[in-house]
């Protein structure tokens, strides 16, 4: 079992193979992280085949002391983030202004644990899909890293080149906006049925 | 808190590309490879060519230009008479120094060097081409 770093160092010595190997490794990850912020299934599969081929391109600049996870995200999360400024799907300060105004009430106390009936529903999935969907691009992106990619802080403010303090507010914050909309939605439906 | 974040993300259904995405990916890198290969192939067949065509000017401009500084009667000298060398050899130094042709060893030189890169550049690609066929495979 080779580490990535060892594939790249393999490729760029000639075994071309070893591109393949990395390409099968991570595009099921890439996939899953575009899929978070781009709807259409064919833009989500040619942004993340965009995102194979630059990473190709620049294989031979990648620093081999440097994750090459973490690099294969950066390059993801600029691709993604180019495609939607061009595509204009959200408004450009959505993606500039990290710090934007609380979309929801700040109602919840962050020491509430989250409601048992949601572990319980049957459609948890999509329930958690739509809340992300409803939070702040970046917010967004470092939930995702973190929750789903197991990336740590750090690497993640590598990833969007940010201190990693500000991550972890951000992040903190987003975890609060997904927690008041989760318990909003569920208390609602639970009203309901 | 956070270990219930970790808990409720797991929950995130996992979306499934095509099942052709991968090779997807891989042809199309493997041929944007040939594609790259193929234009520094072209490239540094035309400076071959080129260096080629400028070896014979270059070798010329370097002999006229040794001829009418007296380089070439200076080192003559070298080689006629042992004994002149070792009397006058710092004059003799100075003057093979001050006669030497610069610019046409400038102008052949550079032909030679583009000509030796553009030949290596020539089987690098060429091997790389070859291999394409069977990249990513």
């Amino acid at each position: 079992m080779h580490t990535d770093e060892e594939l790249v160092r393999a490729y760029l010595s000639g075994d071309t193979t070893a591109f393949s190997h990395l390409v099968e490794q991570y595009t099921n990850y890439i996939y899953n992280f575009v899929r978070r912020f781009i709807t259409q299934k064919n833009d989500a599969e040619d942004i993340t085949q965009e995102i194979f081929i630059k990473a190709w391109k620049h294989l031979s600049s990648f620093d081999e002391t440097r994750s090459f996870k973490t690099w294969l995200f950066t390059i993801a999360k600029n691709t993604t983030f180019d495609y939607i400024r061009r595509k204009r799907e959200i408004l450009f300060s959505d993606i500039e202004d990290v710090h934007g105004e609380y979309w929801i009430e700040e109602s919840i106390e962050d020491s509430a644990p989250l409601p048992i009936t949601l572990f319980e529903r049957k459609e948890v999935s999509e329930f958690i899909a739509n809340a992300l969907q409803k939070l702040p691009i970046h917010e967004r992106t470092i939930l995702i890293l973190y929750y789903q990619n197991e990336f740590t802080f750090e690497e993640i403010a590598k990833i969007l080149r940010k201190p990693m303090n500000s991550v972890k507010s951000t992040h903190f914050r987003a975890l609060k906006k997904l927690k008041s909309s989760l318990v909003h939605q569920n208390a609602i439906e639970k009203r309901i049925t | 808190m956070e270990h219930e974040y970790k808990r409720l993300f797991a929950y995130l259904k996992q979306e499934v590309p095509s099942k052709g995405l991968v090779d997807r990916i891989i042809a199309t890198a493997a041929y944007k490879n040939k594609k790259r290969a193929q234009v520094k192939l072209i490239y540094n067949a035309f400076i071959f060519a080129l260096s080629i065509v400028l070896f014979i000017p270059a070798i010329q401009y370097l002999g006229r230009e040794a001829t009418q500084s007296g380089f070439f009667q200076y080192g003559s000298l070298m080689f006629s008479d042992g004994t002149v060398i070792a009397v006058f050899w710092k004059e003799l130094s100075l003057s093979l120094a001050e006669s030497f042709p610069v610019f046409g060893s400038l102008a052949t030189l550079s032909v030679g060097f583009a000509f030796l890169f553009a030949l290596r550049g020539i089987i690098t690609n060429k091997v790389g081409l070859v291999a394409s066929h069977h990249q990513f495979n």
